[in-house]
């Protein structure tokens, strides 16, 4: 599944450079660190080789139905081990450009153990620009950037009971958690969410055997509906003594919060991971209707994190100078790229090209972007 | 729909404010080329915008993995060569023709970091690529000048102003007369040579162009219609620890790790840097001083709509026709033209669009300049020599 990332770019070896070493490479090669200098030339024998990211062949790409895939990764050496449960940030070069996603590691660290391998599942987007490409563009022995594993959606203490909650892809990370778990004293219970055919359904119920502590509730949305307190009280009477792992589509993860907060569960014992937003790309003109909305921007300058309200018409540097911001700027028709900023989160669209953007990580231009959605940006 | 404020509609209020209190600096003569420069009428200026527009979309949905290819191939050559360079100078202990390739390859190394990679770059040609490192934002290049202030007098001032007397700096760069739009003055009478000094200091011109005209060394307030982007002290910083750097590189480090070819890798490093700085010198005067290249003044440009703007940069910039590697060496600015009228697109694309700008020009009427290298220098010339004398009669010596 998809998981919002909210930390920047992983860093691959985030030893903090002296700034001597660094006044030296800037001086020497015109660059912050010696890495980035070479990085060209090292691509020039290895192939997607990065100073910042690992390398992972693709060994496998396999339709496990309609609409979802599985993409086997064989990271590069040294990778270091990821924790079940836990996502990475998959970059991916699509026509010239990097294109970063985040998605849980579906497979079991017994399998990477084994083939040095781990697995994604990915459901596909109709209207996203990565996952249809992923399905499609993605080809075998072909090389893409992986950062090192994150997140904190993993088993702490294996002694206490768990409710596990999952929708949809957002069984990805749980059946890594599950397949990963030999021994789980604690109670189990997954109650599982599926508009149609439930994902890995044979695998997870092998694991009952060896799991003697797991029972699984497959709940067909169509046919059952959605997640109510009385199915839960009903599937998991003693909710309110256990810890809650809670994966799922935004819809998913909002009314079970709100369930299970009615039932007296602290914020703190509610372990998220959480969905991408899903954005239709509009067309120019409802996009434009669409930025009429209100939009949360957070603006990060100099360390600070500055809140800011949009109000409609506004491009991102009117808001930002409204903001007392001072931000750097030029031309204000975007073509002298003075005003260019980091989006760390949210999309935006280009009012000169009426293109919508990516939802990652991205360089946009303030004086013609206005907001689609809550943002953040760093001036 | 657009949604575009054009800066000339609504200037910051400093803008606004000093471009009310300065006067403006009387024409000494009252034919500039600014009066003979076509007009077109309204609808005119709307197609263009049009057809413009469209060209650009056209090209832009083409860019992709190619472009990606091109400018890591042409980083790539540029550090190879660099590299090379550097090692094959020292080698020039044993014999001396190894310290003239040395010369050779860092020359070319140096022309295609500030051409080709260096000034594209950081127009945000590539910034679609989402690399770490191939972007405008965190690129620096091999040259003295830092990139923030080359960004600010560069992309902003020059790209938005263009051949606009009394906004762009670039015209003339403070030091040479090259129209009638501004008054004759002793100097300008050996200006050919201040233009010669200019082309072999080039680098340290640009370096020092934001700091010029924001008087970063002096107590005087900054020129008219400036907005300074720094403090003075911070631009002073930021020139002084480029500038620092790139010294430090070419005439401490190199030097003196080469141990007995201290001098001759000294000499070389200064002799490829002066190559360059003549060679970028050379391009960019073909760009923007031939012989046809038209001013304009502040109030001409008031309320400017993008077809006007497109109109000025196709008056303002001219070509030169050449072969591939010459148009590579120049970073593309052979396309001037197109360069000035789509900067963010990226430079290689811009062979392809030269024949449809061409046509766009033709339908509308609108001068499109171009030539051979050799000519085009050549008018360059003329119009320094032209504009060193105070000018009476504008047949004085014939030109334009």
């Amino acid at each position: 599944m998809n998981t919002l990332s909210k930390k920047n770019f992983s860093v691959k070896n985030q030893k903090p450079k002296s700034k001597l070493m660094r006044l030296l490479n800037q001086s020497l090669v015109n660059n912050a660190s010696l890495s980035s200098y070479y990085e060209p030339l090292i691509q020039s024998f290895i192939p997607a080789w990065s100073t910042r990211k690992f390398r992972a062949k693709v060994t496998n790409i396999c339709r496990i139905s309609s609409e979802v895939i599985t993409l086997s990764l064989k990271p590069s050496g040294q990778w270091p081990c990821f924790q079940a449960g836990q996502y990475i940030e998959l970059t991916v070069n699509q026509n010239g450009a990097f294109v970063t996603r985040c998605f849980s590691i579906s497979s079991s660290t017994t399998h990477w153990t084994k083939t040095g391998e781990i697995e994604l599942t990915v459901r596909e987007q109709d209207q996203g620009r990565i996952t249809p490409w992923l399905i499609n563009g993605l080809k075998r022995n072909q090389y893409v950037q992986i950062s090192k594993p994150k997140g904190d959606f993993i088993f702490h203490n294996t002694q206490r009971d768990k409710l596990l909650i999952a929708g949809g892809t957002g069984i990805t990370p749980i059946k890594s958690l599950l397949s990963s778990t030999n021994k789980h004293p604690g109670k189990l219970d997954l109650i599982y969410f599926s508009r149609d055919t439930h994902l890995f359904k044979e695998q997870l119920n092998s694991l009952t055997e060896s799991l003697d502590t797991l029972s699984i509730h497959l709940i067909n949305t169509q046919q059952q509906g959605h997640l109510t307190s009385e199915l839960l009280k009903d599937l998991c009477p003693d909710a309110k003594q256990r810890q809650i792992y809670l994966c799922g589509p935004t819809q998913l993860s909002d009314s079970a919060t709100q369930i299970l907060n009615a039932l007296g569960i602290p914020e703190e014992e509610i372990i998220q991971e959480h969905f991408l937003p899903i954005r239709k790309s509009p067309t120019h003109q409802t996009a434009l209707n669409d930025t009429a909305t209100q939009a949360q921007l957070t603006f990060n300058k100099a360390g600070r994190k500055i809140e800011a309200n949009y109000r409609p018409d506004q491009t991102l540097l009117e808001a930002a100078e409204e903001a007392k911001l001072s931000p750097n700027y030029g031309c204000r028709m975007g073509i002298c790229h003075q005003c260019k900023c980091t989006k760390t989160r949210g999309v935006v669209l280009n009012t000169l090209t009426g293109e919508v953007s990516d939802t990652s990580e991205e360089v946009i231009q303030l004086c013609i972007s206005m907001p689609l959605s809550d943002l953040e940006v760093q001036l | 729909m657009n949604t575009q404020t054009f800066p000339t509609q609504q200037p910051s209020e400093f803008e606004a404010e000093r471009a009310d209190t300065q006067p403006k600096e009387p024409s000494l003569c009252m034919t500039s080329p600014t009066e003979t420069a076509p007009k077109l009428s309204e609808a005119a200026y709307e197609g263009l915008a049009q057809d413009l527009d469209a060209l650009r979309e056209e090209t832009l949905a083409k860019v992709g993995q190619k472009d990606a290819d091109y400018i890591r191939r042409i980083i790539r050559i540029e550090r190879w060569s660099g590299i090379a360079g550097r090692i094959t100078m020292v080698l020039g202990f044993f014999h001396p023709l190894f310290w003239v390739a040395g010369v050779a390859l860092l020359a070319l190394s140096k022309i295609l970091n500030n051409m080709e990679v260096g000034h594209n770059v950081l127009h945000g040609q590539y910034d679609w690529m989402n690399d770490p490192y191939i972007n405008s934002k965190t690129f620096d290049w091999n040259i003295v000048g830092d990139t923030d202030s080359w960004k600010q007098v560069h992309n902003y001032e020059h790209h938005t102003y263009t051949n606009i007397i009394g906004k762009d700096r670039d015209f003339g760069y403070g030091l040479l007369r090259l129209s009638n739009d501004l008054p004759w003055r002793l100097k300008n009478t050996w200006q050919i040579f201040t233009y010669a000094l200019l082309s072999l200091l080039f680098e340290w011109g640009v370096a020092y162009h934001e700091l010029a005209g924001d008087r970063a060394f002096s107590k005087k307030t900054p020129g008219k219609n400036r907005r300074p982007r720094l403090t003075k002290a911070g631009i002073r910083k930021a020139f002084f620890s480029k500038a620092g750097k790139q010294i430090f590189k070419d005439y401490i480090f190199f030097p003196i790790i080469s141990g007995p070819m201290f001098l001759p890798v000294l000499l070389g490093n200064l002799l490829a840097n002066l190559i360059r700085n003549l060679w970028t010198s050379t391009i960019i005067f073909c760009g923007h001083f031939t012989e046809d290249i038209h001013t304009f003044k502040e109030e001409d440009c008031k309320n400017e709509t993008k077809g006007q703007w497109y109109y000025r940069q196709m008056l303002g910039s001219s070509n030169f026709e050449g072969k591939r590697w010459f148009h590579i060496l120049s970073g593309h600015l052979s396309c001037q033209i197109e360069h000035h009228l789509f900067p963010d697109v990226p430079a290689h694309r811009y062979l392809d669009m030269a024949p449809e700008v061409r046509k766009i020009a033709a339908k509308y009427g609108i001068p499109y300049n171009t030539g051979r290298f050799s000519s085009q220098y050549f008018t360059v010339l003329k119009r320094i020599l032209k504009y060193s004398f105070p000018q009476k009669s504008p047949s004085m010596l014939s030109v334009g």
